[in-house]
């Protein structure tokens, strides 16, 4: 087993306040507040809008991700990020109403099951 | 200090030529340190070859070398200066028990060189930087251990013991010359990455390695391991990460104070030419 794994993560606009507390509560810094902060926007094929956060966690952060939250010594709206873990959902494709997370290597493959599109394509 | 540079990042290279057929010295060959020969900012990481350049990660929180293609790089520092050492921040040596030991808490943001020798008793220490720092913690330390970390103002840099008695540790903690690139947000992290045998970052298309440099107009130049060269200017440049396609790789990255002159331009196209073409 790797000892890390790369998530792809693709959350609704809706949803990022409580997201970023869900990434603060479960990263490795307060500073993993900002992991949809800074990531790029992207759509579905209706017209949805997401931001997508892509990298390496550890292998056990999925397992980790999914348990009971407990509050990190930097401290988290613990609230905000239960209501962003109940709307994970693994495997695409994205949909407004959850935050999709896939598991893969290939970055481009995820972004393919999760049916997006970059807004501002490079 | 021309040649200081030059003997510092070119092996065998002693900067001058020789005697030439005329009996007169040979220009010295550009090196990209001549582009901050006159003290201008800017940022070059020298390549990301993890045995020449010293690239860090902060994996689950414990600071790390980047050794190996496939993992997350959240250092890397800058060479234009020469990676020259501030002097010492530390006290020459701690008596330390079970409490965290201060070292210093940093006054600038940069990155600081930590290095801990243990000189007698029982017990292991560690470095350990407070927030607000991507420094955290390193691992136990058998004797020596040597790290850079980034600490911004407030930031505690400290030893980390579970000594139940006296132990004696002897840090040294130095500031490094430089404007270093870091990223402390996990998943934007750039990958380190080896394209026909060339190191690069790669990018998921989401990365970005932030950067401070004083305001103004630069010029910006980054190559791909491929050996594409791309060259523009950028004003205020916070990213020192330039390409944002998925995949797209980084094999090394110049950004100057001042827009490169075309002769400067031609200069740098040829010396990565000769490395990564």
């Amino acid at each position: 087993m790797p000892d890390q794994i790369r998530i792809t993560i693709a959350c609704p606009l809706a949803h990022l306040d409580d997201a970023a507390q869900f990434s603060r509560a479960t990263g490795y810094s307060a500073a993993d507040e900002a992991t949809f902060t800074i990531s790029p926007e992207y759509r579905d094929a209706a017209g949805n809008r997401y931001r997508v956060a892509s990298g390496l966690v550890a292998a056990v952060y999925p397992a980790n991700a999914a348990a009971p939250l407990t509050a990190p010594e930097w401290g988290a709206d613990m609230a905000a990020a239960a209501r962003a873990q109940a709307l994970i959902r693994i495997g695409g494709p994205a949909a407004p109403g959850q935050i999709t997370a896939v598991i893969g290597e290939d970055v481009s493959a995820a972004l393919a099951e999760l049916g997006l599109t970059r807004i501002d394509p490079v | 200090m021309r040649h200081d540079r030059h003997l510092g990042h070119q092996k065998g290279h002693l900067g001058w030529r020789g005697l030439g057929q005329r009996g007169v010295f040979s220009p010295l060959p550009f090196h990209p340190s001549d582009l901050f020969a006159a003290g201008q900012p800017g940022h070059w990481p020298g390549g990301y070859d993890p045995t020449q350049a010293r690239l860090w990660q902060t994996a689950t929180g414990v600071v790390a070398r980047v050794a190996a293609a496939g993992q997350q790089v959240a250092i890397v520092p800058d060479r234009s200066q020469g990676g020259a050492l501030g002097p010492e921040l530390s006290a020459a040596e701690y008596t330390i028990s079970t409490a965290n030991q201060p070292v210093h808490t940093a006054a600038v943001e940069g990155l600081y060189r930590f290095d801990m020798e243990i000189v007698s008793g029982d017990g292991r220490a560690r470095q350990q930087g407070t927030m607000p720092s991507i420094a955290h913690t390193l691992s136990f330390a058998p004797a020596l251990l040597e790290a850079d970390v980034i600490a911004r103002p407030g930031s505690l840099l400290r030893i980390n013991t579970n000594a139940a008695t006296g132990l004696v540790c002897r840090p040294t903690l130095r500031l490094i010359a430089g404007n270093h690139a870091s990223q402390e947000v996990a998943v934007a992290r750039p990958t380190l990455s080896q394209s026909g045998g060339k190191w690069c970052l790669e990018t998921d298309g989401g990365d970005s390695l932030s950067i401070t440099l004083p305001a103004g107009t630069y010029g910006r130049a980054w190559v791909s391991a491929a050996g594409v060269v791309t060259v523009d200017t950028v004003t205020n440049p916070t990213n020192a990460l330039i390409p944002t396609a998925v995949g797209a790789t980084q094999a090394d990255v110049i950004l100057r104070q001042g827009a490169f002159t075309s002769t400067e331009e031609a200069q740098i196209r040829a010396y990565w030419g000769g490395l990564y073409a």
